[in-house]
């Protein structure tokens, strides 16, 4: 997989997000990671930042989270398919060892793999071939 | 009347005349009873009294001129002949004939014929006697006869007749008594009556019988005789004792017909209505007969028992049913017996609430008694107790709704496994690895070891939450006691004044209605806390929260309301997850992590109440809990 320019993270779990951007961090040298705990605010960035100054991102998206679960982000994502299908690859990257999260994963179209956290470098490092 | 081969020689009156001896014979004749006749065998009729003229019509004349046997009848005219022929000269001979009279009448004649010498001649002397009465009688005696004989073989054969002397010694029995005795006519004839006794009558209803027949009185009844192979049968016997002309009894004549037949269908009727009664009266459902207008026809043991438990009712044939329900079931129970009247078959449950508390449960059925034309002559008001079964059924009902609860409770602690507790533990996994294989500064490290200490605790504290609700969700311990509302309330409102003070919180509790409840104290005050502080933690930015609480009073018990004026939650999206374990509405600006109001539903569903909740997104929620009285 080719490196994108930009990590978008969307996890309500601040620790999860200081964990997943030091492991981008120290794998990919100077990518710009963007992370939000307020889904909303993270679909606000897209909105305002995407149509104007569009960049290949991969997204890492939580799914339990208060307000708006993935789920939730990934209905509202749908509705705005000219943003989001040139722009973003995306993996939901959860907690949940539940098969049924996993399966509902795979069935969601926008979403490209479902990672268990931690997302490690070592993971890193084989999505991007960077051995 | 005699007879003789040359007959129709004529005779003369002038033969007899002037014969002084003559005419004085001839007027005794005239004067006996019976009729008179002389017959000369050469001159024919010589004498013929009044006495024949008046019975049989004819005159001397008369007979003069007819042959001597012309008046009798066809069928005797060769036995006249006969029996006055020769011999008679000799010896008397007497018959009977019957002579056509004058007039046509067939008139029986007992006759003495006697030969005499009759003014020198050899004459018949014949004396005549109408026995038409007695010939009448006669015939009369011999139908009766033959009547007697009819009826006695008319008896012989429908019935079991015996015969006794005045002792009771068998001296005739008919082939019926054989038969059904089963003894032959030997073995019977010359025995006591009492040979065929059963056993099976009283003393007294014996000596009744005696005591009847040897006053000379017929006596009627059934009796239970025994057969020679020891089999009973039942007899309806009628005996009569038969006197003489002295008055006294010469023999005692029992008439008996077999009833064993019928004594066996009544002895099994007997039985059968016995056992019926027996089960009417064992039954543990109360049964109850009522005419069509409603009043108590008959009732079994136990709905006596039923009456005097649940309706306070004495249990009186002919009282009015109805009136002993409570006044709230009457019209129920007319328009039921009213319904099973028309033909319906009622069915319903009722529960009557007993003196200690519980509650007691009859299933109710009522339905139409019809007579073969389906006309109703009244209902049955069957009533079952059962409440055993009810109280089963209720258990089953709460079992089957614990499950459920289980189950979702189940579901609900997948879900927080996998994410809450899972969460922690990967960031805890993060971490560790990145100390593994080295910080580049200090700074990092020290970083990752906050890190690595704040995932650890947070794991504990779902670990803890996880505990208590499994806590609370253990059967509860604790007792009920009155517990106060207002009291509750300030402990409260001392224990988290701090909060009250920095947030400038308003509260406002209003516990006219009703100041306290019956429940447990540690769940009430848990549940006034998490309501009071999540409207706290839940304020609008910059709004300072005003908390309304009030109680009411209602028809099903007690109602308390929590009002604030707070954010408020979108509950077109999230009703369904309000109550959730670690389902959070608002964003991490706020501290909490979506236990208070699954806590506060389990605390309020355990002291037997409901919550549900109404809210507007930035005016406030309001809570709702009713709790049953």
């Amino acid at each position: 997989m080719k490196i994108p320019q930009r990590f978008l993270l969307i996890d309500d779990d601040p620790s999860n997000n200081l964990l997943t951007k030091i492991s981008i961090k120290k794998t990919i040298e100077g990518v710009d990671v963007v992370d939000y705990t307020m889904p909303e605010n993270g679909i606000q960035f897209i909105v305002d930042e995407y149509a104007e100054n569009p960049v290949q991102t991969v997204l890492f998206l939580d799914i339990n989270m208060p307000t708006l679960s993935g789920w939730d982000v990934l209905d509202k994502f749908a509705e705005m398919p000219e943003l989001i299908e040139p722009n973003f690859t995306i993996y939901v990257l959860s907690s949940s060892v539940d098969p049924g999260d996993k399966e509902k994963a795979a069935n969601n179209k926008l979403v490209s793999g479902y990672l268990e956290k931690p997302l490690s470098r070592d993971k890193l490092k084989s999505m991007f071939q960077l051995v | 009347m005699g007879v003789n081969s040359n007959s129709e020689k004529g005779l003369s009156f002038n033969d007899n005349s002037g014969d002084s001896n003559q005419n004085s014979s001839d007027d005794l004749i005239n004067i006996l009873p019976n009729g008179f006749a002389i017959y000369s065998f050469e001159k024919g009729y010589l004498q013929w009294n009044k006495k024949l003229e008046e019975v049989l019509g004819y005159s001397l004349a008369d007979v003069v001129s007819m042959g001597p046997l012309d008046f009798y009848d066809d069928a005797d005219k060769e036995m006249v002949a006969q029996k006055m022929q020769d011999d008679a000269e000799v010896v008397a001979v007497e018959f009977d004939a019957v002579v056509i009279a004058k007039d046509g009448r067939r008139v029986p004649i007992a006759h003495y014929v006697k030969a005499i010498i009759y003014n020198g001649q050899k004459c018949m002397a014949i004396s005549g006697i109408d026995i038409s009465e007695i010939k009448n009688t006669e015939a009369a005696l011999q139908k009766t006869i033959k009547e007697l004989s009819d009826y006695k073989i008319a008896l012989d054969v429908s019935s079991i007749v015996s015969k006794t002397d005045p002792n009771g010694i068998i001296n005739f029995v008919n082939d019926n008594f054989c038969k059904v005795s089963k003894y032959s006519r030997e073995e019977l004839i010359g025995q006591d009556h009492r040979i065929i006794n059963s056993g099976y009558h009283s003393k007294e209803f014996i000596e009744n019988m005696w005591q009847t027949i040897f006053n000379g009185n017929i006596w009627r009844g059934d009796i239970c005789n025994k057969a020679k192979d020891g089999i009973t049968y039942w007899v309806e016997s009628t005996i009569v004792p038969f006197i003489n002309e002295q008055g006294k009894i010469w023999q005692y004549v029992s008439i008996r017909k077999d009833i064993s037949d019928r004594k066996r269908a009544e002895h099994a009727l007997l039985n059968s209505e016995a056992n019926l009664k027996t089960i009417f009266d064992t039954s543990d459902t109360a049964y109850t007969l009522l005419d069509v207008d409603f009043k108590v026809l008959s009732f079994n043991a136990e709905a006596s028992k039923f009456a005097l438990n649940e309706l306070n009712w004495k249990g009186e044939v002919g009282d009015y049913l109805p009136d002993y329900f409570l006044p709230g079931k009457k019209h129920t129970i007319e328009k039921a017996l009213e319904d099973a009247k028309a033909g319906k078959h009622i069915n319903y449950e009722s529960n009557h609430p007993q003196p200690d508390g519980t509650v007691n449960w009859y299933l109710v059925m009522i339905y139409p008694v019809a007579d073969f034309d389906a006309k109703v002559l009244g209902v049955i008001l069957s009533v079952s107790n059962i409440t055993n079964r009810k109280l089963a059924d209720l258990q089953r009902e709460k079992l089957t709704a614990d499950l459920i609860q289980r189950n979702k409770d189940l579901e609900q602690f997948k879900y927080i496994v996998s994410h809450n507790l899972r969460a922690p533990v990967a960031n805890i996994i993060g971490f560790a690895h990145e100390l593994q294989i080295g910080p580049s500064t200090e700074e990092e490290k020290a970083m990752y070891v906050k890190e690595l200490a704040e995932s650890a605790s947070k794991l504990d504290n779902v670990i803890k939450d996880l505990n208590q609700i499994l806590q609370v969700k253990r059967e509860v311990s604790e007792s009920k006691e009155l517990v106060s509302f207002s009291e509750t309330l300030q402990n409260i409102e001392v224990s988290i004044s701090n909060m009250i003070k920095a947030e400038g919180v308003e509260i406002h509790a209003d516990f006219t209605a009703i100041n306290e409840m019956n429940t447990l104290k540690s769940y009430l005050y848990s549940i006034f806390y998490n309501l009071i502080t999540n409207s706290i933690k839940y304020r609008r930015p910059n709004v300072p929260p005003v908390i309304k609480i009030s109680s009411h009073k209602t028809d099903a018990g007690i109602t308390l309301v929590f009002e604030d004026n707070g954010m408020g939650i979108d509950l077109d999206k999230k009703g369904d997850q309000v109550f959730g374990l670690y389902k959070r509405f608002h964003t991490q600006m706020v501290e909490g992590k979506g236990m208070g109001l699954f806590m506060t539903k389990t605390q309020v569903e355990t002291i037997g109440g409901k919550i549900t909740v109404n809210s507007k997104v930035d005016v406030g929620t309001e809570f709702i809990l009713e709790f049953v009285a």
